[in-house]
């Protein structure tokens, strides 16, 4: 911004986004009440003997064309007319309920799809999508605004069209969607910006009685940046608050009543049905000109140089256009046993996963097979299945890390269809929120505890670049060699601080990395041979001896420039403790080391060995790790701990995800979908009696601990804390990178890793939850974003403490809960009253049980 | 309709008065007492009819001056708002014993919120110094979102006199924000109210402790 001795040069521009921000946020205040224009109307009336007509029956006009369309003025007898108004008039002047746009608003965006139908076609809106479908004699077309793109399809050819918007249109910009959708006409280009600031200037509501069903018509008024105003009059449903018909109001529109309908639809059936995933695309820039022509299922391979890169990009915009998995299933040359793994064998001797090429839905159906035989063979039967806000709220906090927000829980129980588990599934791990959940979590084991980083760019730069990596959908094989190869300068941060945090030190490094992507605790091997596995002291050695050969500084690690390099040099060995006996690189199954002149980098073949799709190991620790992250406890429990001592719970389990994960590429996302979908992880948490055997086996799913991470964002997420983490719109994103508050708490929250069925919360943590900054935050009367949004006048006392109930616990108030609110909040319960009454039962809520554990 | 006109038009009861207060004035000045009575709407709407209603009242006078209602609305809203609170006070140990609740605990705000409070603070009394023509001007461009013929029009000025006003008034706050800016800092206390914000009695008063960075960009 201009410094003050800058302004005679400056702009006389009237636009000043970071002023109009300033004092927008300072000025915040609702619109003036309806009922203040009416106490000065009758203040005027009384002084003047004359009202100047500041509150009018706005619904006049409004009320004429709905009683026109409906046509009961010709019907109903002058008599009952003359009730009604009177009727009316008590319900004008009643302390009833309030409604306006951004009820209205609300509840669309919970409903699901809305559709109108005119002269010129249909057209449809998913709000909380943001997603827009029009279609029209010869032509359907959608516009995804969280994708910025336009499909369009002309019928009678089989290709679809689809180019970027023109306009600068985002998710969050709600009411001008709401507004374009309902004015009709095509949602881009001049029609578009016609709506640029367009913004809500003047609402009003009164009730109605259509039909002899009560009504409300909300007058409400836009007016955008070049002050074109747009009125329009809406019933709207006095119960869902949902609009049933509008009409343009502007003198010099006559476009008549139009009708809504919720149709029982999803945005994916009506994208699938319109777009069938077998047409081919063509891409277009803004201006229409065509840019290359692919098949929708057509995905390009790193190594395929015939499609120029803007092709690429154009291809990996349309992902929902995609069928799962994100990869396509190649068949890869891996030698495969024909012999399942016999898992008392010697670690070494174990043989290559046998990669499995079926989609998600066959892996599992397998998965649910051997699962069910392993209930079978044990005599363990399985709990009943979780119901839906038991599950939403699961799968949220594992793959998104938080609790869902009040609108994703209403979105999800409104979808009716069939398969909204799976699209929630696919939605929640293309999120941002998934790939820095991934980021931190991951991060707690590849970097220890209590290494101080700060000089090498601190952890965040480590979960920055992971969550990146996760975020563009990475292969792990490629992740891990971007780790294990990592080099450059210190200062560089990224992959380099997974080296920096083991100090440079091969034998840090050769546990570290045996542990995390092997699945084998070789440190035990260090001193001595390993007491319990048969692992021996040179084998450790002879891992470490890969990492013997980096360049790494005299001294201690934190003494050094953070400019220094790391890299490959040829120079280094390791021996064995309290010997000069040097030990030669070996790897763990006897793959034969290379060690000539022109062989690769001692440190570039241990990458190549352990992410190879016939290295034993990598895949089933792996997929063992994502299965306990999402059950509390591995297929092979401790999850970095395989051998002989700990065998897997169901071998042909472990193999099957291992198999699947090498099948397709090593993709996480795949891996982590197929495990969410099983019936295992669907089932409930609860049970009538307790059984160890039972969550020992994942017939009952393990009551998960939170981390420090999942409790700030839960509350962050639950009580509007930092309305910054909002993103585009209605697609949540916690701010976890550089979030220097999230970081303190947790430092004071932290839990032990890799123990996440464990509840340490001692008297510290109690605390923090209690009285610490953040609940204090949260709860404050002044502070808390979800308290100052129950203020709205259109809630009653029910739906805010449901409200509270959903945004902390992701469902309703039980009945025997009821029961104990009412006689706290009664319904006629108000002012300071109600507020605290609402400030405590959130700070009850969090300080729950269930809101402290993942169930 | 000029202030003139308003003030005349009031006077002779003209219903197109009122109208033109409500829709140049009044948003203004609900917004106004709303930040300042702790966002209590009851108690706003309370305030803010008393105070429309006594510049009808006033302006029948004929030997009443009003030469500024919008200045007008604003200071007797003011002194409403502190009437308020300066009555709620007296009466503090009778609504406490009512609600047989402890004194109300003076709780700290998160650091950040607190900062984030005090920083709105400083900004609405900034506006609150501006000269009456810049404050409206500001707010009715960024806050109600008005164009600029449409302030113009308000005004009773050609639209590049608006614009020029509009410039001037954005000079005026950000010169005032970057001498708060500068003078406030941990240890001084500044109020950047002025003379005229007396805000010994509302709520919305903040602590100093965590004063902004004396380096603010303006």
């Amino acid at each position: 911004m201009n410094e003050p001795n800058n302004y005679e040069n400056a702009s006389i521009a009237t636009d000043d986004p970071e002023l109009e921000s300033l004092v927008c946020d300072a000025f915040d205040a609702p619109s003036i009440p309806r009922s203040l224009l009416k106490r000065i109307d009758r203040g005027v009336a009384a002084e003047w003997g004359e009202s100047p007509g500041l509150a009018p029956d706005v619904a006049g006009k409004w009320t004429k064309s709905i009683a026109r369309a409906a046509g009961w003025g010709r019907s109903v007898p002058a008599a009952t007319c003359v009730a009604m108004v009177v009727i009316l008039g008590v319900m004008l002047n009643g302390n009833g309920q309030a409604y306006g746009w951004a009820s209205m608003m609300q509840a669309l965006a919970e409903r699901g799809i809305i559709k109108i139908e005119d002269e010129n076609g249909s057209r449809w809106l998913s709000l909380a999508d943001g997603v827009l479908g029009e279609r029209t004699s010869n032509s359907t077309r959608l516009l995804d605004v969280g994708q910025q793109i336009i499909l369009e399809r002309i019928d009678g050819t089989s290709e679809i069209r689809r180019r970027p918007l023109a306009t600068n249109v985002s998710v969050a910009s709600r009411d001008r969607l709401m507004l374009g959708f309902l004015l009709g006409g095509t949602f881009d280009g001049d029609n578009a910006r016609r709506l640029d600031g367009a913004h809500l200037v003047d609402e009003s509501w009164d009730s109605i009685t259509v039909a002899g069903v009560d009504q409300v018509a909300l007058t409400v008024a836009f007016e955008n940046s070049a002050a074109e105003r747009f009125e329009l009059g809406i019933t709207v449903d006095r119960e869902s608050q949902l609009p049933s018909k509008y009409e343009l109001l502007n003198d010099d529109v006559q476009a008549g009543l139009l009708t809504l309908t919720y149709p029982l639809a999803t945005v994916a059936a009506l994208r699938k049905q319109e777009f069938p995933s077998e047409l081919l695309i063509v891409d277009l820039d803004k201006d229409g000109q065509p840019l290359n022509r692919v098949a929708v299922n057509e995905t390009p391979t790193p190594g395929d140089n015939s499609k120029p890169d803007s092709e690429l990009a154009a291809v990996g915009r349309n992902e929902n256009l995609r069928p799962a998995p994100d990869k396509p299933l190649v068949e890869r040359p891996v030698v495969a046993p024909e012999e399942p793994q016999e898992y008392s064998d010697a670690p070494s001797e174990w043989k290559p996963v046998k990669p499995v090429i079926e989609d998600t839905v066959e892996i599992v159906r397998q998965a649910d097979e051997l699962l069910s035989e392993l209930w079978e063979v044990n005599g363990v039967t399985p709990t009943i299945p979780a119901d839906d806000s038991e599950l939403l709220r699961r799968v949220y906090l594992d793959l998104a890390g938080r609790t869902p927000s009040v609108s994703e829980v209403r979105a999800f129980g409104n979808d009716q269809s069939a398969d909204h588990f799976e699209e929630l599934v696919d939605r929640l791990l293309s999120s941002p929120d998934h790939a820095s959940h991934l980021a931190t979590v991951w991060r707690t084991f590849l970097i220890p505890e209590g290494v101080d980083l700060t000089a090498f760019g601190g952890v965040e730069a480590f979960d920055k670049w992971l969550a990146e990596r996760f975020s563009s959908g990475d292969s792990y094989d490629d992740i891990v060699r971007s780790l294990l190869l990592a080099d450059g300068r210190l200062v560089r941060s990224g992959p380099l601080l997974f080296y920096s945090a083991a100090k440079l030190d091969p034998d840090q490094l050769a546990s570290r990395t045996a542990r995390v992507f092997l699945g084998m605790r070789l440190e035990c091997a260090q001193c001595h041979d390993h007491p319990f596995e048969p692992w021996a002291q040179d084998e450790f050695w002879g891992f470490a001896a890969f990492f013997a050969r980096i360049s790494r500084p005299k001294g201690t690690l934190e003494s050094v420039s953070t400019v220094m390099r790391v890299s490959d040099v040829d120079r280094g060995e390791v021996m064995l403790p309290e010997t000069e006996q040097v030990v030669a690189p070996k790897f763990l199954d006897g793959t034969e080391f290379l060690d000539g002149e022109g062989s690769p980098s001692r440190r570039q073949q241990l990458a190549d060995w352990l992410t190879a799709a016939k290295n034993p190991f990598f895949a089933r620790a792996t997929a063992n790790r994502v299965w306990g992250q999402l059950f509390g406890k591995g297929i092979v429990e401790p999850i970095d701990n395989f051998g002989l001592e700990h065998q897997p719970k169901s071998p042909e389990l472990l193999d099957l995800f291992a198999g699947h994960f090498v099948g397709t590429d090593f993709s996480l996302r795949e891996l982590f979908r197929s495990v969410v979908l099983s019936k295992a992880y669907r089932l409930s948490s609860g049970a009538a009696s307790a059984d160890d055997n039972r969550s020992e086996l994942f017939a009952q799913m393990n009551i998960k601990t939170l981390t420090a991470e999942q409790v700030y964002d839960c509350i962050s997420v639950a009580t509007l804390l930092d309305s910054g983490a909002v993103g585009d719109g209605m697609a949540f994103n916690v701010a976890r990178i550089g979030n220097s508050s999230r970081a303190a708490f947790i430092q004071q929250f932290r839990t032990p890793v890799g123990r996440n069925t464990e509840y340490q919360g001692g008297i510290p943590q109690a605390l923090t939850l209690m009285n610490g900054g953040l609940i204090e935050g949260a709860t404050g009367l002044s502070s808390s974003g979800l308290l100052k949004s129950l203020e709205a006048p259109f809630f009653t006392n029910k739906d805010r403490i449901e409200v509270l109930y959903l945004a902390t616990l992701s469902r309703k108030p039980r009945s025997s809960e009821w029961e104990l609110l009412n006689g706290y909040i009664g319904d006629d319960t108000k002012g300071p009253e109600l507020q605290e009454g609402l400030a405590d039962i959130l700070w009850a809520l969090l300080n729950s049980a269930e809101f402290t554990l993942n169930h | 309709m000029n202030d003139s006109l308003l003030v005349q038009g009031l006077r002779e009861q003209k219903p197109a008065a009122v109208q033109h207060l409500t829709e140049c004035y009044l948003p203004s000045v609900w917004r106004f007492v709303y930040a300042r009575v702790g966002r209590d709407p009851h108690l706003a709407e309370d305030i803010v009819s008393e105070t429309v209603l006594a510049l009808i009242r006033a302006a029948s006078d004929p030997a009443a001056d009003i030469s500024n209602p919008g200045g007008w609305l604003r200071s007797v809203a003011s002194n409403k708002v502190n009437d308020h609170f300066r009555a709620a006070a007296r009466v503090q140990h009778l609504i406490d014993q009512a609600k047989q609740t402890a004194e109300v605990a003076d709780f700290t705000e998160p650091s950040g919120n607190q900062e984030q409070e005090e920083r709105r603070a400083e900004i609405r009394s900034v506006m609150d110094g501006l000269p009456e023509q810049h404050r409206l001007v500001l707010e009715w461009k960024y806050v109600d979102k008005l164009s600029v013929r449409s302030i113009a029009d308000r005004m009773d000025v050609s639209e590049k006199a608006a614009e020029s006003i509009l410039f001037r008034a954005r000079r005026d706050f950000r010169d005032r924000m970057l001498r708060i800016d500068k003078e406030d800092s941990p240890q001084t206390g500044h109020d950047p109210g002025g003379p005229d914000n007396d805000r010994d009695s509302q709520p919305e008063q903040q602590s100093k402790t965590a004063a902004a960075p004396a380096s603010r960009e303006w």
